[in-house]
This record gives C-alpha cells, structure tokens and sequence, in this order.
C-alpha cells in the first residue's frame, strides 16, 4: 500500500467526522498527496481519491486538540439534550464550560522561528484584511469580522510606525501591498471599499477555519513585532485625542478603537531609543569589501530617502477619494494627512489650513479652490512610492489625463517589451544610479563580440545536437521580436490615433 | 378493664429477658424532651417570659376579617450590590442545595430566596468562561521556552515531550507563491500595450475552451430524424436473445459436428520415431549447442577489437539517460507550479480577471472591481495543493417530497361543465 492512506482510512483511525478532520488538517498543516501510481495504491483502480502520508496521520493522533475536537462533540450532544429537555440551567453550565482549545502550540510547532512566520505572513494578511471588510452573516460572525479588523488595524500601524512599505499597486481586483519586514518581502491584497458579496461556491467553514489559525498567528507576530518597535501592545494613542470632532460617531467606550483605526494618530511608545548608527569598519579602500559597503550605504541612503517621501507633505483628502488606503500610504512614508472632520473620524486639522501642500481631489469639477496648494489626482501618490522619488504635479492635476498606472512588482527580461513610459523611468533610475557600473561594461562588450563571419563559422563547426538547441533559441528569439514589433506599431497607431482626437478637440 | 390492669407475668431470669420486657418508654420520653430543649435554647423553665409570650396588640376584627396577609417577597438583590458580595469560591461545609424543579418552582414561587442565590451563583459562571479565551497574544511566543525536564520515561507517559515530525508535515505544496500579483495590465489605469497583452492572453484562454467544444461537437453527432426513428425501441432491446431458442438448437448441432472432424486419432506403431532417430535427434542438438557457444566466446574474445564503438556505446547510453534525466527534472520543476489531481474533481482554473478598454475608466473614483477576493484566495489555496477541489454540496431532500392535488381542486367545477 506504500506510505500513504485514503482519506476514509484516516478518519477512522482517527475516530473523527470530515469537517473535524479538515479542521484539523487546515490547523496543524496537513496536506493531501497525489500519489506517483494510482492503481498501486487503491488497489488497481484508478479512482481519483485523496491521499495522506501515513506519517502525518500518525502525527495527528498525538495532537492535543484532536482531543479537545472529541470534546466538544460530546458537549454538543450533552447541550442538545439539555436543550430538548427544557433544562435551561443545565444548558448554562454546559455553554459555561464549553471546552476551549488552543492554538499557540501548532503555531510553535509550524514556525520555530519568527521568521518562518514572518516568511508566510502573505497568505494570512490577505484573508484577514478580506475578513475584515465582511458584513455579518450566517456564516461569518461578528466576532471574527471584528478580530481581523482589530489585527489588522494593528498591523497597519506597525508598517506605518516602521516605515516598512515599498510598493503599491492599483489593480482591478484590489491594491496590492508589499512591505519589507526583517528583510522578508511581505505581500498582501486589500480589497477596495465596496461591498465584498460571499461567493456561493467558496467552502466557508474551510475559510474560517483558516482565518482561525491566521488570526492566532497574526496576532503573536503583531506582539513581537510591537516589541521590535518599542511599541504598547495592544496599541495605545500617543497623544490625547481631543474628542471635539468625534461627537457622534461613535460610543465613548469605542472611540479609542475608531480612532486607531482612522490610522491616523501616533502611537505610544514604552521606551525612547536614540538612531543606531551603522558601525563603520576600516577596510582598504580598493578591495571588494570597500565597494560593497559603498553599495550598501547608497542602498541605506536611498531607503531613507524613500522612508521619509512624503515628510515635508501636508495632505488633505476630499471625500470621493479612497480613504484608508491613501492614509495609510501617506503615513507610511511620514506625511502628515487629515480630510474634513464630516467624512469620518479621526481628523486632525482642516481644509482651511494654510500649510496644506496637497489635497487629493478625484472630480473634475472644484468648488472653492485654494492657491496655496497643489490639486492632485490620488495616483500621484503611488506613482511618486513605486518610483521613490516626489514626481511633478502637472501631470496629475485634476481634469487631466493620467499616465499609466505601471506595476511595481515587472522584472523585464532581455528583449521582452517594454512600453515607453516604464522605459524612461527605467532609464531616469539608471542614468541617477550608477554611472560607473555602465562604464565597466562598455569596457567589457567589445572584446566579446564576434564578428559576422566568426559566427557563422561557429554555426556551421557545431555539432548537430547543439545546432538543433541553437536554432531552436534563435526561433524563440526571432518569435518574441515578432511579437514586441507587433506591440510596437499597435502602439505607434494608437498614439497617433490618440494625437489625431485631441488636435480634434482642440479645434 | 381487667385484661389492662392484669399484669402479665414473666420471667426475667436472664439479661436478654429483662431488657426485651422491661418497660423505659417514660424515660426515653424524658430524656427526647430534655434533648430538645437543649438544642432550641435551654428548658422552657428557665427562660425569661419575654422570651416566651408576646403581648397580642392587635385587635380582634383585623385577625378575623382582614385578608390572608400577603408574604412580603424579599426584595431582589440589585446587581450593584449583588457584585460588591463576597465571592468565596469554598462553598460551606454540607449546605447542598436542593435540586429545584424548574415548572414546579415557577407555579409556587414561594421560595425568595433561592432566587436571589442562583443569580448570586452566575456571574461567577461567566467570569469563570471568560478567562477561558481562545489563545489570546499576551507574551513572545517565540521566546518563551517550554522545555520539559524531567525521566525520559515519565516525560513520555505523560506527554510531555514533544512528539518527533514527519518530513513530509508543513512541506512545500507547491512553487507558487501565497499572493501572486495580477499581470500589469490589469492595472486600473494600464499601458495601452500592458494592457493588450493581458486581453490577448485572456482571449487565448478563451479560444481554447471554444475550439475543445467545437472538437467535442465533431465527435459527438447528433442523429438525423431518420435514424433517430430506425432506432430500435425499448422493449425491442430488453428482450434482445431471449426468443431465439429455436436457432440457438441448430447452431449447436452444427458446431458439434466440426469439433468431430477435427478429433486426432490413437498414435499408430508406424508414427513412433526409433531409437536411432532419437539418438540422432539428440547429436544434432547437441552439435547445435557447442557451435553456439564456440561463436560466442570467439565473439567475445573479438570484442577487444571492437573497443572504440563500446566506448561510442556507453558514451551514447550515458548520453540518453542524462536526457532522460532531464527531462524527467524539467516535468518535475514545471509540475511544482501546477495544481496536482488531490481528489475525485479537478482544479478548474478560475478567469482571468479583464476590464475591456470600454469598461476602463482611468479614474479611482469611477472604478469598477472586477472578479472576487474570496473566490481568489479560495482557488490561491486549491492551486497551491493546499485543499483539494470539491463540488459545493448542495442542500438536497433525504426523502423524496410526495405532490397531490387536492380533492376539492380535483373536482370538476359546475361553471366548466
């Protein structure tokens, strides 16, 4: 029978319903196998069944919550009872010692270190902050709804108390995220502020299940990560919030939560750590070492510089503008942000302020107009945090139409297409980077290349084998290059198509 | 009256007798009575009289015509002071409390006071359920160490050594990633080329599922109504063999003669081979194998000579398994990406989620979202092998519903007639 078992099998060995064993299974890491020889393992049939290695069952059976599982059945059959029997008393006191398990322990064991979970902090993000828009339904109940909400508000305000944010991108399906946490690249979709309607096809108790072990796990690592920063956990306001703005919306018990959740206080600190410098290390000053140590300082220089983007902006949103992401994008890079004290709670100063520098505005009609500051379109924004550097504003003024909004997260490979504006910013980022680099390798080409003849000579001594290996790259090649043409006078046609309707416009 | 006077007589020579008939009743009596002062405060007699009577104030009519007394309630605990109680969690020695019939309790709600206990008794309850939360981040989960010390032995029976795991627990399922990015050209403002390539990808997807339908409609035709009426019916089918039986008989008959003709006959003396034909027999095969085997060692023993094509020979096997491992590597590595068969249903890929240049609108305020996060994470986790695609189970009925119509419905009306 080899080392694995049927699904079947293993929920008799384990004495445990389906929904129990998946339960399981999602919690302590469990996951099916395809076996490399059907007929081998089922008994020369070649049904498609699920399978699991006989040593992760057996790993099962000796976890503690397999038992608390097995408990809370028999609760449930002992309320039920009570229930039917109209003995409300009894019922109380089953509901009071309802058997409670925990998940600290699975946690431990599925991340020894911090960094394992640091590592597989996209998937959990991700659920959570999806979790944490949901209305309350039969399936999803409040709680839940308010404990992703919870975490990940707490989340939100490390990355922005850590600085930690890198790129931003506005897709159709959500706003991907990409943080830099302990030197882990952490990804994470938001969902847009519309109302996220449940699928009829998504298994949701799978789903909560998992959103039961994320929140357990987001909720240790948000622990550690607080401690990292010198931060109170659970996170306090810093300052006193003066509620003269908040009347109303909010009861007075709530108003901390609202108020953290608004993203837009500062937190407190437990204790006040002076800037580390980096420690400077004598090293000779041509060897390998002294050019690394240069690398990486430009590299801490620009990380800074990027951290700090937004430092000298005063921003003021309008109210058709998405609030939560542009707050938490603007604060990530220490800008200081604030939007009319109607819109939502949490507002610090208001329009009529004089040191406002920007107000993101996304209707092409205006009522009153300030001079004293810019009128951008919210793109600005991320396009200014994907390109680490404060971009002019004309091209983003409101009325106008906007540049593309390119993807943060593209590696080009040679000789795939690349549209003209991700051109000129790949070439501006060169041409501020490193100059000398492109020095050594206009030195290093020339000696390098062959000559017509050569190559041919070359083609025509290879081996068949290799010949064949040879012409089958040069297609690949000559196909792309095909391809990138095509996409290139389809461009050509539509910018000139483009040209053709504003000179159109214009008369 | 005489049989009450007459004083039965007995013996009470022994012990035994003279217990069983003496008469201590008075002074049982006696002492019960004196125990009983004693428990509710000393003798009657010498307690003061104030102790004992009251003086009756009341007047006679009240007692007589007055209604029965309404018994004052006990006015209920209020739960601010209800809270400043002491809760001593040791319960008093023997004081058991009478198990209290819930319907019966609430007809004659005579008993106050056992009212106010069992609201005293439940706030505990709840505190008590509340400390019991689920894991709840209060310490560093990773710095906390939990190691047992301790006999082997004794760690092992009562489980608290940690149990070794599997290799194959918490292993990679799969090479892709949690939250794989959208193209960019599903960005809500893309490059006009970005933007191409991911209709035109999204339109292969489509093309395919086109063409495998079209493929399908080939091999699967439908039937002219023609044939469609040639078709032999139900009962036609169902009783296909079963009224040939006179056929099958002849049939029969037939095949047994064949099989006679064919019958091989005694071995006559003349077919026997002689003895010297074995023996002959025997030489030539004999003779056959020692040539054999002469070619085969002169063959080997050429063999040296054929060195430089042995080498060309395993060089060229080594070759062709190298490739073959190849291969097998490059159907291994392109595999770790893709979703693996874990169960009865496959992984269906969900749509690629496209605005049409019509749809775009270029602004965030205008913008329309496009597919469902949930649906994204839940095919995420079927991609990456971590759950295995199910159908949804549909609510459906353990027995089948009966349907009727009704009599009166059922019954011809007078206008129709």
């Amino acid at each position: 029978m080899g080392n694995k078992r049927k699904r079947n099998q293993a929920l008799k060995k384990l004495q445990l319903s389906l929904p129990d064993f998946r339960r399981l299974c999602i919690l302590k890491g469990v996951y099916p196998v395809e076996p490399k020889n059907k007929k081998k393992v089922n008994k020369g049939s070649t049904a498609n069944k699920t399978y699991y290695y006989i040593k992760d069952i057996q790993y099962l059976a000796h976890e503690p919550v397999l038992n608390k599982f097995r408990e809370f059945k028999v609760f449930l059959r002992k309320l039920k009872k009570a229930i039917a029997k109209e003995e409300p008393g009894t019922a109380q006191r089953l509901e009071d010692n309802k058997p409670v398990y925990r998940l600290d322990h699975i946690l431990k064991e599925r991340f020894p270190t911090f960094i394992d979970a640091v590592r597989d902090l996209d998937d959990a993000l991700s659920m959570l902050v999806l979790f944490s828009t949901m209305p309350q339904t039969d399936k999803i109940q409040a709680d839940v709804v308010k404990q992703c909400k919870r975490l990940s508000v707490e989340f939100q305000h490390y990355i922005i108390a850590s600085k930690s944010l890198r790129k931003v991108f506005l897709s159709i399906k959500g706003v991907y995220f990409q943080a830099e946490i302990h030197d882990q690249p952490v990804t994470w979709i938001v969902p847009y502020q519309f109302c996220q309607e449940p699928p009829s096809d998504v298994d949701f108790r799978v789903m909560l299940t998992f959103v039961e072990f994320y929140t357990t796990m987001i909720g240790f690592v948000n622990f550690k990560l607080y401690n990292t920063l010198n931060l109170n956990y659970p996170p306090k306001l810093a300052g006193e919030y003066n509620n003269a703005n908040s009347v109303g919306y909010c009861e007075e018990s709530e108003l901390e939560d609202e108020v953290l959740s608004a993203l837009n206080q500062n937190l407190a600190v437990t204790v006040q750590d002076d800037d580390v410098e980096v420690d400077e290390f004598p090293v000779d000053p041509d060897s390998e070492d002294a050019k690394a140590q240069e690398a990486s300082k430009k590299e801490l220089q620009e990380m800074e510089k990027l951290k700090t983007l937004f430092s000298d902006c005063k921003v003021f949103l309008s109210r058709e503008v998405p609030r939560e992401i542009l707050v938490f994008v603007i604060r990530c890079f220490g800008g200081e942000v604030s939007w009319h004290s109607t819109d939502a709670i949490g507002a610090t100063f208001d329009e009529s302020c004089e040191s406002i520098t920007h107000q993101i505005v996304d209707r092409p009609v205006q009522g009153h107009r300030y001079l004293s500051r810019y009128y951008v379109q919210p793109q600005w924004l991320f396009d200014c945090v994907n390109r680490c550097k404060l971009l002019p504003v004309e091209d983003y003024f409101p009325g106008v139409e906007l540049p593309p909004h390119l993807s943060p997260f593209v590696q080009e490979e040679e000789g795939d297409y690349v549209p003209p504006e991700r051109q000129a910013m790949l070439e501006e980022q060169r041409e501020e980077g490193t100059d000398s680099e492109m020095e050594e390798e206009e030195e290093g080409t020339p000696g390098e290349e062959l000559s017509k003849e050569e190559k041919n000579l070359a083609i025509m001594a290879m081996k068949k084998k290799d010949k064949r290996l040879y012409d089958r790259i040069m297609h690949s090649k000559k196909k792309k290059r095909s391809e990138v043409r095509k996409l290139e006078t389809k461009r050509k046609a539509y910018d000139e198509a483009q040209s053709k309707k504003k000179q159109k416009m214009t008369r | 009256m005489a049989a009450t006077t007459k004083r039965k007589r007995v013996s009470k020579k022994s012990k035994q007798s003279w217990r069983k008939h003496t008469d201590i009743k008075d002074v049982e009596e006696h002492l019960e009575e004196a125990r009983r002062e004693e428990r509710t405060g000393g003798p009657v007699s010498e307690k003061p009289d104030k102790g004992l009577f009251f003086v009756d104030k009341e007047t006679e009519e009240i007692k007589t015509t007055g209604k029965p007394k309404v018994r004052s309630r006990k006015r209920k605990l209020l739960k601010a002071d209800q809270l400043l109680l002491p809760e001593s969690k040791i319960k008093p020695v023997g004081s058991k409390r009478r198990k209290i019939n819930e319907k019966n309790r609430q007809a004659d709600s005579d008993s106050s006071d056992s009212d106010v206990d069992e609201e005293k008794s439940r706030p505990v309850a709840v505190e008590r359920n509340n400390n019991r939360l689920k894991t709840v981040a209060k310490f560093d989960l990773w710095e906390t160490q939990d190691l047992h010390t301790g006999d082997e032995h004794f760690l092992t029976t009562t489980r608290r050594s940690k149990v070794k795991k599997p290799k194959s627990i918490n292993r990679k399922t799969s090479e892709l990633e949690a939250v794989e990015v959208c193209a960019p050209g599903a960005s809500y403002n893309p490059a006009y080329e970005d933007h191409q390539l991911l209709l035109q990808s999204a339109h292969d997807v489509e093309s395919r599922k086109v063409k495998e339908i079209e493929k399908l409609k080939r091999q699967v035709k439908f039937l002219t109504p023609e044939e469609a009426a040639n078709l032999p019916t139900w009962t036609e089918e169902m009783s296909q063999g079963l009224f040939v039986e006179d056929d099958k008989e002849v049939d029969e008959a037939e095949s047994s003669d064949e099989c006679e003709g064919m019958t091989v006959g005694p071995v006559r003396a003349v077919d026997r081979k002689t003895k010297q034909q074995r023996r002959k027999e025997k030489e030539k095969e004999e003779e056959q194998k020692r040539l054999e085997t002469e070619k085969k060692e002169k063959l080997r023993q050429n063999e040296i000579f054929r060195l430089k094509t042995l080498k060309k020979e395993i060089k060229m096997a080594d070759l062709e398994a190298e490739d073959r491992k190849k291969q097998k590597e490059e159907i291994e590595k392109s595999s770790a990406t893709k979703p693996k068969r874990l169960g009865k249903h496959q992984y269906e890929a969900p749509n690629i989620e496209i605005q049409l240049s019509g749809e775009m609108t270029g602004s965030l305020r205008t913008l329309k979202q496009e597919g469902n996060l949930f649906e994204d994470r839940f095919k995420s986790l079927q991609r990456r092998n971590i759950i295995e695609p199910r159908q949804p189970v549909k609510p459906h009925r353990k027995y089948k519903q009966k349907t009727y119509t009704r009599k009166s419905y059922d019954k011809p009306c007078i206008k129709e007639i």
